[in-house]
């Protein structure tokens, strides 16, 4: 080790305690401050989005009046699978309505009861029951959507799917007209494909 | 790039001695300033930030056609997607702006030698790219093509990938890094031979529109930015950034093969000095965007480069890129997607470069300039659609006018002329490319590219490749693609004391073969395998000239790289994440020319973060490994393996984030090889540096 080595290596560690003590100092005094929501440079993540478009879809599908016993009741949307949404979102969506009705996640089994399902979202996992899930949902007035293969070609009404990094929708309007649900011509126009199976 | 003893300098063969850690931790004075600001601004009233609150807008309160713009960089392989193939059938890696903030990443340069299979050298005035082991100091990072939102940053007089401070947009302006390995796309320009790195920038700051950030650094450093933001009810989006940059770099740098008393001892005092300023500005409204961007950026040099005089802090270099670039976008009515874009673009180069000329009778110093001056407009077209059986193709031509593309090198006093070269030349292009699927699970992607060069003629290259889905979580992707990269105005015609022009050189062609599959595993793991053979042929090297002691470019070798890579990622939902990645690379090179050197046999990247604080904080650790690799002389920079950990928030606080980094963790000493114009053999790096950030949000 030469001499100008050892010196500066002496010199840096002096510094090091200062400075590491300014550091602590620095971030402890940064915490003890008020805490507040996210910021807005978060970027979002799959399934945010997904609820994003789920949300969305709320406003541009009509259901029939049966479907809802009064203007407050809930709009539910139903996950078979794992709730991938998180609390936090969730959260956020329970301060939001549509047409003056709040909007509710619940998660269900396969053998669930789809009674109140306004839109039931079908995880990928659950693939293996799409047929079954789909033929109990047949002709009921519920917006079926899934993010798997063959999801549309099953019979149900919409479909996630992920091209160029960025997320998109296809809609099987056969499916869709086998309920009383209208989706606005809106929502058409911007399915990637409008399959007709 | 520089002329006057290119062939000079006789390389020492010795290593030289240790960095001066003068200065490495960031000023007192810097310190207390960030912490008055830290706590100053944390003070705001109570009740403003709850009513803020109400009004922060979140995800759920995009529209449908925001939400289908929004960037995902990766889905869980649990969604069952039959991954899609992009627009460059090939080996990609995207590194987004939350990377960028969790791993502290400076520069563009720190950003790419945390990517698989690259690595990054630095010869106290550039920093050069290697890719799969190709990297040969002096070769100006013109094998890869580098675009910000599609813009070519590459000039037109030395073809220069800019990567290190001299990168003209802020790297916090960045929203994700597309790293596109091999020449696998038509769409890109065919010089893209070993990869292009499409640096894709944020189009604005929707709720807090001004933002400004604080760095300090080791060194004496410190870096402002001051960026706005916004979106207007018509529509109109706008972010506008300006950065100031400032660096004193080591003020003492030691080098052995300088150590004598004529020549200070070895110590270059006060020529490390970095400073750059950036101008940004995007604007877009319906299907229009406008991009202007302009860097400045200064470096002295203390290595005492192409035989100039040591010590002189005058040696310096300032390179100065802009360009204004407007893009339209529409979908036609047929289905048709139309994407044109119009652009300008102007880079200057002026070094300054001191000799001492009393050897041959001249006067102990002499200033010489060596001067680049490019200006070029360029104008492109694409067409593409997506027909109902899924085929998907597109259409595209290309224009590129080069006006102007001068080298000037002269001595101030007494005043001499070595060289006053303009040229102007165009490019013409045309290419198609098709993507059709064959079988549910199997696509088909083929391309042609057709090239037009004023300078050396055509140049027709296929591209293929096939993608195969066996399994739902697996896809093999096999591509086969060529390449060229044309001979550059410097290579071309650069002549005076020392370089003679070589007006008949032809492009570099490569005939590229890879083989990538990639597979979701359960537990949101991800893996990626792949092999590539690249052989280069005409590879245009340093030659010895006609006139002894000259040097000329020819097409005189081959290089035949060979190699694969393994890669292993997880990231969950919870903001953990972590990854290793791992390159073997074998270069043969034949035929007369330099050596190779600077090329690792192996290359390995980890990272490792752990969110903290409701994941309000995350504390990460990156570390890259780079093999030994040959010197000139025959010696090697030692491998190395250099850990940073870094500590930062994201919205810790309404209006602020801080982010407190440690660059080379241990203080490892490592060094890179020198080039021709060094008499160092080794150059040695910066041992353990720190960097403060700090953000405020207005």
């Amino acid at each position: 080790m030469t001499f100008r080595t050892r010196q500066s290596r002496r010199a840096a560690r002096k510094f090091a305690v200062g400075r590491a003590l300014a550091l602590l100092f620095l971030s402890s005094a940064l915490l003890a401050l008020p805490h507040d929501l996210l910021s807005q440079d978060d970027p979002p993540d799959e399934y945010q989005v997904k609820l994003a478009f789920l949300y969305n879809f709320t406003k541009f599908v009509e259901w029939p009046e049966q479907a809802f016993s009064s203007a407050k009741t809930p709009l539910v949307i139903c996950v078979v699978g794992t709730d991938p949404f998180g609390k936090a979102l969730e959260d956020d969506l329970a301060t939001r309505r549509t047409a003056g009705h709040p909007i509710t996640v619940r998660r269900l089994g396969v053998g669930g009861d789809f009674s109140g399902c306004h839109i039931t979202f079908v995880r990928a996992e659950e693939r293996k029951h799409l047929a079954a899930i789909l033929s109990r949902l047949n002709g009921h007035d519920v917006l079926t959507v899934g993010e798997m293969s063959g999801f549309l070609e099953g019979g149900g009404q919409v479909n996630f799917d992920f091209t160029a990094q960025s997320l998109h929708f296809n809609v099987n309007l056969v499916a869709v007209r086998q309920t009383r649900l209208k989706l606005s011509s809106k929502l058409l126009a911007l399915a990637r494909n409008l399959a007709n199976p | 790039m520089h002329l006057r003893g290119a062939a000079g300098a006789a390389t020492g063969g010795r290593i030289s001695g240790w960095p001066s850690r003068y200065r490495v931790l960031p000023s007192s004075r810097g310190l207390l300033l960030l912490l008055a600001a830290t706590v100053l601004t944390g003070v705001a009233p109570r009740n403003l930030r709850a009513q803020e609150r109400e009004s922060a807008p979140t995800v759920l309160d995009l529209g449908l056609e925001a939400l289908m713009k929004v960037k995902i960089d990766s889905v869980s392989g649990a969604s069952g997607y039959k991954q899609k193939v992009t627009e460059a059938p090939a080996s990609i890696t995207i590194v987004t702006a939350d990377d960028i903030r969790r791993y502290g990443y400076r520069t563009l340069a720190d950003i790419l030698r945390n990517v698989r299979g690259f690595y990054v050298t630095y010869d106290r005035n550039y920093s050069y790219l290697g890719v799969r082991g190709f990297g040969r100091p002096g070769d100006y990072n013109s094998r890869f093509l580098l675009l910000v939102d599609g813009h070519r940053v590459n000039d037109n007089i030395y073809e220069q990938a800019l990567i290190g401070t001299e990168f003209p947009v802020d790297v916090d302006l960045i929203d994700r890094i597309e790293v596109i390995r091999g020449p696998n796309s038509s769409l890109y320009v065919a010089s893209a031979f070993l990869g292009v790195v499409n640096i894709i920038t944020k189009r604005t700051q929707p709720a807090r529109h001004l933002t400004a950030s604080g760095e300090l650094d080791s060194y004496g450093t410190f870096k402002t930015r001051l960026t706005y933001g916004n979106k207007f009810a018509n529509g109109l989006q706008m972010l506008l950034s300006g950065t100031y940059y400032d660096s004193q770099g080591q003020d003492q740098l030691y080098f052995k093969e300088f150590d004598s008393p004529a020549t200070n001892n070895g110590i270059a005092q006060n020529a490390d000095g970095d400073r750059s300023r950036q101008l940004f500005a995007t604007v877009s409204y319906g299907n229009f965007t406008v991009h202007g961007v302009y860097g400045s950026r200064d470096k002295q040099i203390p290595t005492a480069s192409f035989g100039t005089v040591f010590n002189d802090s005058r040696t310096q270099t300032v390179d100065a890129p802009g360009w204004v670039d407007v893009q339209y976008d529409r979908r036609l009515a047929s289905g048709w997607g139309l994407n044109t874009r119009l652009y300008f673009d102007n880079y200057t180069y002026n070094g300054t470069y001191v000799y001492d000329d009393s050897d041959s009778g001249g006067p102990s110093r002499v200033i010489n300039k060596d001067l680049g001056y490019g200006q070029w407009w360029g104008a492109d077209l694409l067409l593409s659609k997506r027909f109902a059986g899924r085929d998907t193709v597109t259409f595209g031509a290309e224009y590129q006018d080069n006006f102007k593309q001068d080298q000037k090198n002269y001595d101030l006093q007494p005043f001499v002329v070595y060289n006053d070269d303009r040229r102007s030349s165009w490019i013409g292009s045309a290419y198609a490319q098709g993507e059709f699927p064959l079988r549910s699970n199997l696509i088909l992607n083929l391309g042609l590219r057709f090239d037009h060069y004023s300078t050396f003629g055509n140049a027709v290259n296929p591209r293929a490749a096939l993608i195969y889905n066996p399994f739902e979580k697996t896809t093999v992707k096999l591509m086969y693609g060529q390449a060229f990269r044309a001979p550059s105005v410097y290579e071309l015609y650069n002549s005076g004391p020392g370089s003679e022009p070589n007006p008949r050189l032809k492009p570099e062609t490569v005939k590229s073969t890879e083989l990538v599959v990639e597979q979701y595993l359960p537990k949101n793991l991800q893996l990626s395998v792949s092999g590539f053979y690249f052989p280069i042929r005409g590879l245009i090297s340093e030659e010895p000239g006609v006139v002894p002691g000259d040097v000329i470019y020819r097409n005189s070798q081959r290089v035949n790289l060979k190699g694969a890579g393994a890669e292993l990622n997880w990231k969950s939902p919870g903001g953990f994440e972590a990854g290793v990645g791992l390159n073997l690379q074998h270069l043969d090179l034949e035929g007369n020319g330099p050596p190779l050197t600077n090329s690792p046999s192996r290359l390995g990247v980890a990272h490792f973060s752990v969110p903290l604080f409701k994941g309000k904080i995350s504390a990460s650790v990156n570390a890259q490994y780079v093999s030994r690799r040959r010197t000139l002389a025959g010696n090697y920079a030692q491998a190395y393996v250099i850990p940073d950990f870094t500590l930062s928030s994201r919205g810790l606080a309404r209006r602020w984030d801080f982010s407190a980094s440690i660059y080379n963790a241990f203080d490892r000493v490592y060094a890179d090889p020198g080039g021709e114009e060094h008499l160092q053999d080794l150059i040695y790096q910066d041992g353990r540096t720190f960097r403060l950030k700090f953000t405020y949000r207005f």
